[in-house]
C-alpha cells in the first residue's frame, strides 16, 4: 500500500467508468470480432502490455458447456497467475473461469499415468505410477485382445461434457479418429437429448436462434425449461439489455428460479406436464382462430392429406407423380428428392403434390382422407382449458397471458433450454411446443426467434479429420442400454459382449443416471477400464489404469461453440504440466499400441486446422484459417450482426421444408433395446404422464417428494469438485425444500438429511426455500462423491428413460427425506489416493 | 476538488453470482478464507432463498465490502492511523504495515454486522490454495495480525483500470467512478435511480449506493 499511495496523481479518474461499458456490437461483416486495436498482431509485441498486472498476455477459452468466453490470460514464472476479461467485450468472466487457476493447479490434478495396485479393488484409491510407454503396452495389449477374441465392438468408449470442448483436443477431436479408427462401440452419452429430438421432429433446427444481441428487439422473451441466468449467466447481460428495452421476460417454471427472480411474470406450473400447456394454448390459437394463417398453411403440414386407414401420408408416386427437389439439406447444402406429400386442390377437387398447389384445402371432402391441420385439431380437442389447468396446475390468469404473449403480432424470443427434456416425456414437451409455435409463425426477423443450447451454432466446424482413412467409424450405442447389454451380452438379440471402457473426460459415474447400477452392472464386469482426464473424479478413481491430460491453458485449440457466431483461439499459455499430455497428443501416442499409429500419426495439427475450416462455406467466406485465427483471436463467420435465424422462413428441417405436426412414420433418436411399437403415440405431440414424477406414479407414496436440480453459478458438469475459490460459496451439497415439506417430513433447515429412492442414497444439506413449489425438491447439480458425507447424487437418478427419446430423465424422480442419524458415512480415505512411486 | 470514489450496485442486475468476490479474491491474491467483497442474499434465510411465501417471492442480492464512507467510523478509532481517509480519492485505506492488529476497527465499524467480508483478520500466517502468487503483482501484502480490506483496488485504478469487482460483473451491475463529478456515470444514475445506502443513519456517509 505504501508504493502504492505514491500513485495518487494519476487518480484523475476521467473515462474510467466508460471503460467498463463498452460493449462489442458494431462490427463490420466478416471481421475480427471485439476491438482490434487493443490486440497487438506482432507476436513479439504481444508481451508488452500495458496492464497494471505484470506478466505474459494471452488469450484464452472456456470451452465448457456454459457460454465459452474468451479472455486474457497472464503468465508469469512459467505460471498461470491472473485472467481479466478481453477489453470492450461483452463476455466479462465469471467467478469460474476466474477459478480456473485454482483448479489447473489443484492437488486433484492427475500428474503421471497409473494403474491400479494389482488386488486392490477398483475405487480403492491404491495407485501405482507407470511410465506412458506402459500405460501404452497394457492398454494396447487388451485392446487388440479383446478386438482378437470378441470383435473390435467388444472395445468400448465413453465421452462425457466435462472434459474440453475445443476442436482439436475435445472429444470430437483427434481422439475421435483413433477411436474410429479401431472401429470400436462408442456408448452415446444420451443425456441433453430430448428437447432437441422433440423439436427436431417438428421441424425446429433449436441452434438457428437468433443471436442474443437481437434480444433488445422483442416484445417478450419467454423461457421453456431454461434458467439461464445461474445456468448461463453471461446470458443475464444481454437479458437485462433487453428489459431496458422494454422487453418483458417470462418464465415458465415450477419454482421460482434464478431466472424467474429477474423475469417481468412467472407463469408457475407443476413439474413436467407442459405437453399440456402447449397443446392448450394450440387448441385456444384453433378454437379462436387466431393463429398465423398464412404461415400455418404454407409453413406446417396443416393441408398435408393423410391415408386414414394407414395414417400414412398420401404421396405422389400413388398418383403417377414423379420424385420432385426437396428443400436443400441443412448438413450437405444439396437438394434432396422426395415423393411430394399430396393436399387437396379446392379447384381441381382431388389430391395434388403440396409444391405445385395453388389452394389447398384446409378441409378435405374426400372420406379417404383428412387433412394433417383437422387430425391435430381432433387431437387437441380435449385440452380444454379446465383440462389443462387439471394437469399442470396452471391459474387461468396466467393461461390467458401466456395466450396474449404468444399472439403473432407479438416479436417473441422463445428461449428454450434443457428443462424441459429432462422428463420422460419431454420429447413430447418439445414436439408440442413445436407445434405451438408452428401457430404464431415466430421466426425469421428481429426480435423472433426460436431456439435454444445456442452454442451448437459451431458445430457446423468441421472435425473432418475425425474420420479416419482406413475406412472404419465407431458404433454408437446408447449408454442407457449399457447395462442391459453388460448383463445379457446382446443388443437386439444379437450376440454384443464388451469387454474394455476407455473413457475420456467423462462423468460416467455422477454425471449420468444411476451411478449405483453403473458401477455394478456396467463397470464391474469390464476388464479394462481406462479413463484419461485432468482430475481425479469420481469417474477416474474406478479406473484400472489412469492417463494424465492436459488442462486448456496447456494446449492451443478452437472453440467453434459459443452465444455469438464466432471462433475463439485458446491459446498455449505454459507447457503441460506432470507427465499430462494434451487429448490429441494421448491420442498420437497411444494409437500404435492400438493398431492404429499410421491412420492418427498421417494428421498432424495443420492438417486438423485445414479439416476445421476449409470445407465450412461460412468459413471460407470469413476468410477464417488458422493463421487468420491466430493473429485475430476470434473472427465471426456470420455476415450478418446480430445474426438472425431462418430468415425467409427456410430452415425447417423436415423432408419438405416444413414445419410438422403430424409425423406419419416418427423414428427413435437412436437405436435401442426400448420397445417402440406405439408409433401412434409419437405421430403428434402427446401429454402423457411422467412414470415416476407424475402425480399418479407408483412410486408417489413411498417417495412422497419429486426431485429435479438446477446449476449454480459456482459449478459446471462433475469436475468442479475440488478446493477452488468459486466452489466456495455453494460448498455443500444442498437440497432445497418448501418449508412446508421441511415440516412435514421432519427436517429442520440448514440440517444433514438423507435423501433416497428405490436407487440409492445421499445425504444432503436441507435448505428452506419458499420457492419451491409444494411436493418438489431441487438440489443443486453437480457435487461429486468425495463432497458427499453419504452416497451420492448421482445415485438417485433414474435410468429409465422413453424409447423414442432415448435420453437421460434427470428430472423424472422422486425421493424421500429424513434426518441423517450420522451412519453410514462415506470412506474418506477411498477419496485420498496413495501412489506408489510419486516423486 | 478531489475526487469521491464510490461504487453504484444495480439490485435488478445483481444475481448473486460471487463473481465480483472471486475477481477480487484473485486480483488482491487473497488468502484462504479472506474475502474482502461478499454478497448477500436478501429474501430468505439461506444463500439464494427467496422470502415471502410460494408465487410471492421476493429476493435481492447485495455485494457487501468496505463502504469507503465519508466519515468512516475505522478511522476514528484506529489507534496507530493504519486505517485513514485518502483525501484525494476519498478511499479508505488500510496500511498493513502500520496495522497493530488491534481490531478496533472491526468493533466500531457499523457494516460488520450487515454481512461478513467487510474486513479480515489473519489471526496466522496466511495460507493460498496454489503456490505462488496470483493477481496483480502491486497488490498489498498479507500480513499475520493485522485486519486488511477492500481498498478499492487502488493499484488498479491508479492505473486507468476499473475496481477488480466492477471489472468482473458479467453482468454489468456495477459502476464506478467519482460522485463528486455530477456528469460521472455513477451521480448520473444515483440522481436517477431510486436507491439506497446501508446504515444511512450510522452517520457514516457510506460511498456505496444500491439501486433499486
Amino acid at each position: 500500500m505504501t508504493t502504492s499511495l505514491t500513485r495518487r496523481t494519476f487518480l484523475k479518474g476521467t473515462g474510467l467508468a466508460a471503460a467498463g461499458t463498452a460493449i462489442a456490437g458494431t462490427l463490420a461483416a466478416c471481421s475480427p470480432a471485439g476491438d482490434m486495436q487493443n490486440l497487438e498482431t506482432d507476436p513479439d509485441q504481444k508481451k508488452e502490455t500495458k496492464l497494471s498486472v505484470t506478466g505474459d498476455e494471452y488469450f484464452c477459452t472456456c470451452s465448457w458447456s456454459c457460454s465459452f468466453c474468451q479472455y486474457n490470460i497472464y503468465v508469469r514464472d512459467g505460471n498461470v497467475v491472473n485472467m481479466r476479461p478481453k477489453k470492450d467485450y461483452p463476455f466479462r468472466t465469471c467467478l469460474k473461469g476466474k477459478s480456473r487457476i485454482t483448479r489447473t493447479y489443484s492437488e486433484a490434478r492427475i500428474q503421471y499415468p497409473m494403474k491400479r495396485v494389482d488386488g486392490t479393488p477398483r475405487g480403492g484409491g491404491q495407485w501405482e505410477r507407470i511410465t506412458w510407454e506402459e500405460a501404452g503396452e497394457l492398454i494396447g495389449e487388451q485392446w487388440k485382445k479383446t478386438e482378437e477374441k470378441y470383435g473390435p465392438l467388444a472395445n468400448s468408449i465413453y465421452m462425457g461434457g466435462g472434459g474440453a470442448q475445443g476442436s482439436l483436443h475435445g472429444s470430437s477431436g483427434l481422439i475421435m479418429r483413433m477411436f474410429n479408427a479401431t472401429g470400436c462401440t462408442k456408448w452415446d452419452y444420451s443425456f441433453d437429448n430430448a428437447t432437441n429430438t422433440g423439436l427436431t421432429r417438428g421441424g425446429i433446427q433449436w441452434f438457428d436462434q437468433n443471436e442474443p444481441t437481437d434480444f433488445v428487439n422483442s416484445d417478450y422473451i419467454v423461457m421453456f425449461g431454461a434458467n439461464p441466468i445461474f445456468a448461463q449467466i453471461q446470458m443475464a447481460k444481454f437479458l437485462f439489455d433487453a428489459q431496458d428495452a422494454g422487453a418483458k421476460v417470462v418464465v415458465i417454471d415450477p419454482h421460482y428460479s434464478a431466472t424467474v427472480a429477474k423475469a417481468d411474470k412467472w407463469i408457475p406450473v407443476n413439474m413436467g406436464n407442459d405437453t399440456a400447456l402447449f397443446l392448450g394454448l394450440i387448441k385456444r390459437f384453433m378454437d379462436e382462430g387466431t393463429y398465423a394463417k398464412d404461415f400455418v398453411m404454407n409453413h406446417t403440414c396443416a393441408p398435408y392429406l393423410i391415408d386414414k386407414k394407414t395414417g400414412m401420408y398420401v404421396r405422389g408416386s400413388e398418383f403417377g407423380e414423379g420424385l420432385h427437389e426437396g428443400p436443400v439439406f441443412w448438413v450437405t447444402g444439396e437438394p434432396t428428392e422426395i415423393d411430394p406429400i399430396m393436399v387437396w386442390s379446392e379447384s381441381e377437387k382431388k389430391p395434388v403434390p403440396f409444391d405445385t398447389c395453388t389452394d389447398p384445402a384446409w378441409t378435405c371432402p374426400d372420406d379417404k382422407y383428412v387433412t394433417a391441420w383437422d387430425k391435430f385439431k381432433e387431437h387437441v380437442s380435449e385440452w380444454t382449458f379446465e383440462r389443462v389447468a387439471e394437469v399442470c396446475e396452471i391459474s387461468r390468469e396466467d393461461f390467458d397471458f401466456l395466450y396474449d404473449v404468444l399472439q403473432p403480432a407479438n416479436k417473441v424470443a422463445h428461449y428454450i433450454n434443457f428443462g424441459t427434456g429432462a422428463y420422460e416425456n419431454g420429447l413430447h414437451a418439445a414436439y408440442a411446443m413445436a407445434a405451438l409455435i408452428a401457430m404464431t409463425g415466430n421466426f425469421g426477423e428481429p426480435g423472433r426467434s426460436v431456439g435454444g443450447f445456442d452454442m451448437m451454432y459451431g458445430n457446423f466446424f468441421g472435425h473432418a479429420s475425425a474420420v479416419p482413412s482406413n475406412g472404419k467409424m465407431v458404433s454408437s450405442v446408447t449408454f442407457l442400454a449399457a447395462a442391459d447389454i453388460m448383463n445379457s451380452g446382446k443388443l437386439a438379440g444379437e450376440d454384443y459382449p464388451v469387454k474394455t471402457l476407455w473413457v475420456s473426460h467423462g462423468g460416467m459415474i455422477g454425471g449420468s443416471v444411476n451411478s449405483n447400477r453403473v458401477k455394478k452392472e456396467i463397470l464391474d464386469p469390464m476388464e479394462m477400464i481406462i479413463v484419461e482426464d485432468n482430475f481425479m473424479t469420481d469417474t477416474a478413481r474406478y479406473a484400472d489404469v489412469l492417463l494424465p491430460a492436459c488442462d486448456m491453458y496447456e494446449y492451443e485449440d478452437v472453440v467453434p461453440l459459443g452465444h455469438m457466431r464466432t471462433v475463439r483461439l485458446s491459446e498455449k499459455c505454459i507447457e503441460p504440466m506432470y507427465e499430462a499430455k494434451p487429448d490429441a497428443e494421448i491420442a498420437r501416442f497411444m494409437a500404435p499400441y492400438l493398431g492404429v499409429g499410421d491412420v492418427v500419426n498421417e494428421v498432424d495439427d495443420d492438417t486438423w486446422w485445414k479439416g476445421t475450416f476449409d470445407d465450412v462455406p461460412a468459413a471460407v467466406e470469413c476468410g477464417i484459417t488458422m493463421e487468420t485465427l491466430r493473429q485475430n483471436k476470434e473472427m465471426r463467420y456470420s455476415k450478418e450482426e446480430p445474426y438472425i435465424g431462418n430468415v425467409g422462413l427456410t430452415n425447417f428441417i423436415t423432408e419438405t421444408g416444413r414445419l410438422m405436426f403430424y409425423v406419419d412414420q416418427p423414428a427413435p433418436r437412436t437405436p435401442s433395446n426400448y420397445d417402440i411399437s406405439n408409433v401412434e403415440r409419437e405421430q403428434m405431440p402427446t401429454w402423457f404422464e411422467n412414470k415416476i414424477s407424475g402425480a399418479h406414479s407408483e412410486y408417489a407414496d413411498d417417495y412422497p417428494l419429486t426431485c429435479m436440480s438446477w446449476r449454480n453459478p459456482s459449478r459446471l458438469h462433475m469436475t468442479m469438485f475440488m478446493d477452488t475459490w468459486a466452489r466456495q460459496f455453494n460448498d455443500q451439497p444442498r437440497l432445497f425444500i418448501n418449508p412446508a415439506d421441511g415440516a412435514k417430513y421432519g427436517v429442520e433447515d440448514g440440517s444433514e438429511i438423507l435423501v433416497s429412492n428405490w436407487l440409492g442414497e445421499c445425504v444432503m444439506v436441507a435448505s428452506f426455500n419458499s420457492g419451491i413449489r409444494e411436493g418438489c425438491t431441487v438440489y443443486y447439480k453437480g457435487y461429486a462423491e468425495n463432497e458427499m458425507k453419504r452416497g451420492s447424487m448421482g445415485a438417485i437418478t433414474t435410468d429409465y428413460a422413453d424409447p423414442y427419446a432415448v435420453n437421460c430423465s434427470f428430472f423424472d424422480n422422486r425421493v424421500k427425506i429424513e434426518p441423517w442419524d450420522g451412519t453410514g458415512a462415506n470412506d474418506e480415505a477411498a477419496f485420498t489416493p496413495t501412489i506408489q512411486g510419486a516423486e | 476538488m478531489a475526487n469521491k470514489y464510490g461504487i453504484a450496485i444495480d439490485y435488478r442486475r445483481c444475481i448473486g453470482c460471487g463473481s465480483c468476490s472471486v475477481s477480487c479474491k484473485l486480483e488482491n491474491n487473497l488468502p484462504n478464507d479472506v474475502w474482502y467483497c461478499t454478497v448477500n442474499t436478501v429474501g430468505g434465510d439461506g444463500k439464494d432463498c427467496p422470502g415471502g411465501s410460494y408465487g410471492a417471492n421476493t429476493i435481492a442480492y447485495q455485494p457487501l465490502r468496505c463502504q469507503h464512507c465519508e466519515e468512516p467510523a475505522c478511522v476514528a478509532v484506529c489507534p496507530t492511523g493504519a486505517t485513514a481517509k485518502d483525501e484525494e480519492t476519498g478511499i479508505v485505506t488500510q496500511d498493513t504495515e502500520a496495522c497493530i492488529g488491534c481490531r478496533s476497527c472491526v468493533e466500531a465499524c457499523p457494516y460488520t454486522a450487515v454481512g461478513a467480508g467487510v474486513r479480515a483478520y489473519l489471526e496466522a500466517e496466511p495460507e493460498f490454495l496454489v503456490g505462488f502468487p496470483v493477481g496483480n503483482s502491486e497488490a498489498p501484502a498479507h500480513v499475520k495480525n493485522t485486519v486488511e480490506k477492500c481498498n478499492l483496488c487502488y493499484q488498479r485504478i491508479s492505473e486507468g483500470d476499473l475496481p477488480a469487482c466492477v471489472e468482473g460483473c458479467p453482468t454489468y451491475a456495477m459502476t464506478f467512478g467519482d460522485l463528486n463529478d455530477p456528469e460521472s456515470d455513477i451521480s448520473k444514475l444515483i440522481a436517477e435511480r431510486d436507491c439506497e445506502q446501508l446504515l444511512p443513519d450510522a452517520g457514516t456517509g457510506p460511498c456505496m449506493y444500491y439501486l433499486k
